[in-house]
């Protein structure tokens, strides 16, 4: 399985893109000479769709894509409150349907027929759930709750001015530059996440000290607006 | 002597045929011409336009019209069947002197024991609605006499007799008369709707590419020939009635192919509920490869995972997409014999990774795959980049 496949395009070389591509599609479809040896998956960002028909071998997967679309509003009710009845935890009535609502997934509170909206709110969603969940209240998850955290729109901003504003000014600085740097904007694709070990995002910024950059990225770690995998390297 | 008379077919769909009689005018022909003047059916799919042809036929020419017609039909249908990978190979005049022969073998085999006379053969062409001309009925008198002569009157198969038909026609193809023995043989596969029984043959036979092929043979005569011009629009017309054949076929079976879908999604939510949601006291020690899916009440955990998302290990508290695991299992199922990767694509923040970690992997290591150890298969997840290492950035 390869997730975030869209990195072929933004982290590799041409050279390298084609021998990938090649070797997956060869894996899954099997060549003249060998079989097929692997189920293979791949996850794509949408915005990437068109990058992909660039390659001949890539034309019968993107002629039988798998489209992950938005959620339907009794599958949030689902996402939202499973979870939660798992945890032993109450949900106040009318919050699921505050939050659809929020995330423009229903016309109006209580109303049952969807409207759409735009499906890469879900992180919003997932975000103001875990704030809500920080906030409960022995054990109940209430509307009150999920408003102090901003609700869905402004989860995020808060959250962030919120660990932001625990920093102090030269920490602030590498803050910003670190995360300037973390984001990869081009003209030609859309604007992504850049994915590296810290030795290299720290080789990028010579003039940041790798100590405080080291306790920012733990923190924004921690806080998970930035997300790591192992621990630190030396 | 010459003749050159048109006639507008009563049929709406049906073309106007321009048909330049020669040899002998026969009372018989020219009165089926004038009064079953509607060209016969092409294709297949075309049952009741068939229907009515063959009364208009049996109504002018007599009870055994339509019978003579589809006896010409079936022979071209059984001449395909028998060549059918062979016909490959064949070149364009050799199908089309086939083609010829097949349809006139089973029109001719029981005049053999008649009279034999030009008038008997004539007839039986006007039957066809096909002009009774000299050339044709020249051949099919000589086919008669020959067989006679080898004392071969009864007991010939009809394949016999195309053959036989056929090496004569190619004698006289080659002959001086070649031209308008070519002009005839155009008019009698027009009549008979030769060409479009030939694809239509060709479509069932389920040899590949036949149908491309004896088309294309077909056109480049009607381009290199123009005694052969006019079958080319028969070609056309053949080509638009397979093709609505082949649509309405493939719609069909996209109906019954979402049908299965629909139910293979149902019996995947059934399976996974089977595995997932078992009784807690029936659940073994070891309940699953998948021990972050055991069913179960877990207190003090943060069921949500935030910005994060949905790791392997998230999959107890990951829900709502039931439906689109389900359907993606069954996408991937359908690829165990080899084909392309399967693209997930979704919207940045969609989804994509929480559904293919927490929800497709956990499927596959408890079997949904269907596929007795498949739950066992080796896997990697991984994301293209420089090699793995602490990293930044967001995950979703």
């Amino acid at each position: 399985m390869i997730d975030q496949f869209e990195e072929v395009f933004t982290q590799c070389s041409g050279g390298e893109r084609k021998q990938f591509i090649d070797a997956i599609c060869a894996a899954a479809h099997g060549t003249s000479k060998d079989p097929p040896c692997a189920l293979v998956v791949i996850g794509v960002r949408a915005g990437f769709v068109e990058h992909c028909t660039a390659h001949p071998p890539l034309e019968p997967a993107l002629r039988d894509q798998f489209i992950v679309g938005p959620m339907r509003p009794q599958e949030l009710h689902a996402a939202i409150e499973a979870p939660a009845r798992d945890a032993e935890l109450t949900v106040e009535p009318g919050l699921a349907a505050t939050m659809l609502s929020d995330l423009g997934a229903v016309t109006s509170p209580g109303s049952p027929e969807s409207a759409t909206y735009d499906p890469g709110t879900l992180p919003l969603l997932a975000l103001a759930l875990r704030e809500t969940w920080e906030r409960r209240e022995g054990g109940r998850l209430t509307i009150t709750a999920y408003h102090d955290a901003g609700g869905i729109k402004q989860a995020v901003a808060k959250k962030a001015d919120d660990v932001y504003g625990t920093l102090d000014d030269a920490s602030k600085h590498v803050a910003r530059r670190l995360l300037e740097h973390m984001v990869s904007v081009r003209a030609d694709a859309e604007d992504t996440r850049r994915r590296m070990s810290r030795r290299a995002l720290l080789a990028e910024l010579p003039a940041v000290d790798a100590e405080t950059a080291g306790q920012v990225l733990d923190l924004l770690e921690r806080r998970r607006l930035v997300t790591g995998t192992t621990t630190p390297c030396r | 002597m010459h003749g050159e008379e048109t006639y507008n077919a009563t049929d709406p769909g049906a073309r106007v045929a321009n048909v330049e009689v020669t040899g002998p005018p026969i009372a018989g022909a020219a009165g089926a011409l004038a009064a079953g003047a509607a060209p016969p059916p092409r294709g297949s799919g075309a049952a009741s336009r068939a229907g009515e042809h063959g009364r208009a036929l049996e109504a002018a020419t007599g009870a055994d019209a339509r019978s003579a017609l589809t006896r010409a039909r079936a022979g071209i249908h059984a001449w395909v069947a028998r060549a059918g990978q062979g016909l490959l190979y064949a070149t364009p005049p050799a199908i089309v002197t086939a083609m010829t022969a097949a349809a006139l073998a089973p029109v001719l085999l029981p005049l053999l024991a008649g009279a034999g006379g030009s008038y008997v053969m004539q007839q039986a062409l006007a039957q066809l609605g096909a002009v009774g001309a000299g050339h044709v009925t020249g051949v099919m008198q000589d086919v008669v006499a020959r067989l006679r002569h080898e004392a071969k009157v009864t007991g010939v198969s009809e394949e016999t007799m195309q053959n036989v038909l056929e090496r004569r026609l190619e004698v006289e193809l080659a002959g001086p008369h070649a031209a308008a023995l070519r002009t005839e043989i155009t008019q009698f596969l027009q009549a008979i709707n030769g060409v479009g029984t030939t694809l239509d043959a060709a479509f069932r036979s389920k040899v590949e590419g036949l149908d491309a092929h004896i088309g294309q043979a077909v056109r480049v005569l009607s381009e290199t020939v123009s005694e052969f011009r006019a079958l080319r629009e028969d070609v056309l017309s053949a080509l638009t009635s397979i093709q609505g054949d082949i649509t309405r076929t493939l719609a069909l079976q996209q109906d019954h192919s979402s049908k299965l879908d629909r139910l293979n999604i149902q019996l995947a939510l059934l399976r996974r509920d089977l595995v997932f949601n078992r009784p807690v006291a029936a659940q073994p020690a070891t309940v699953s490869a998948a021990p972050g899916l055991a069913a179960g009440r877990r207190p003090g955990v943060c069921p949500y995972p935030g910005l994060a998302a949905f790791s392997e290990t998230d999959a107890f508290w990951f829900h709502g997409r039931e439906h689109l695991t389900a359907a993606m299992v069954n996408r991937l199922r359908a690829r165990l014999q080899g084909s392309s990767p399967l693209m997930v694509v979704g919207a940045s923040g969609a989804g994509k990774s929480s559904v293919l970690r927490a929800g497709l992997m956990p499927e596959l290591d408890t079997g949904g795959l269907a596929e007795p150890g498949s739950e066992h298969w080796p896997r990697e997840i991984m994301t293209p980049g420089p090699p793995s290492g602490p990293r930044a950035g967001w995950s979703w």
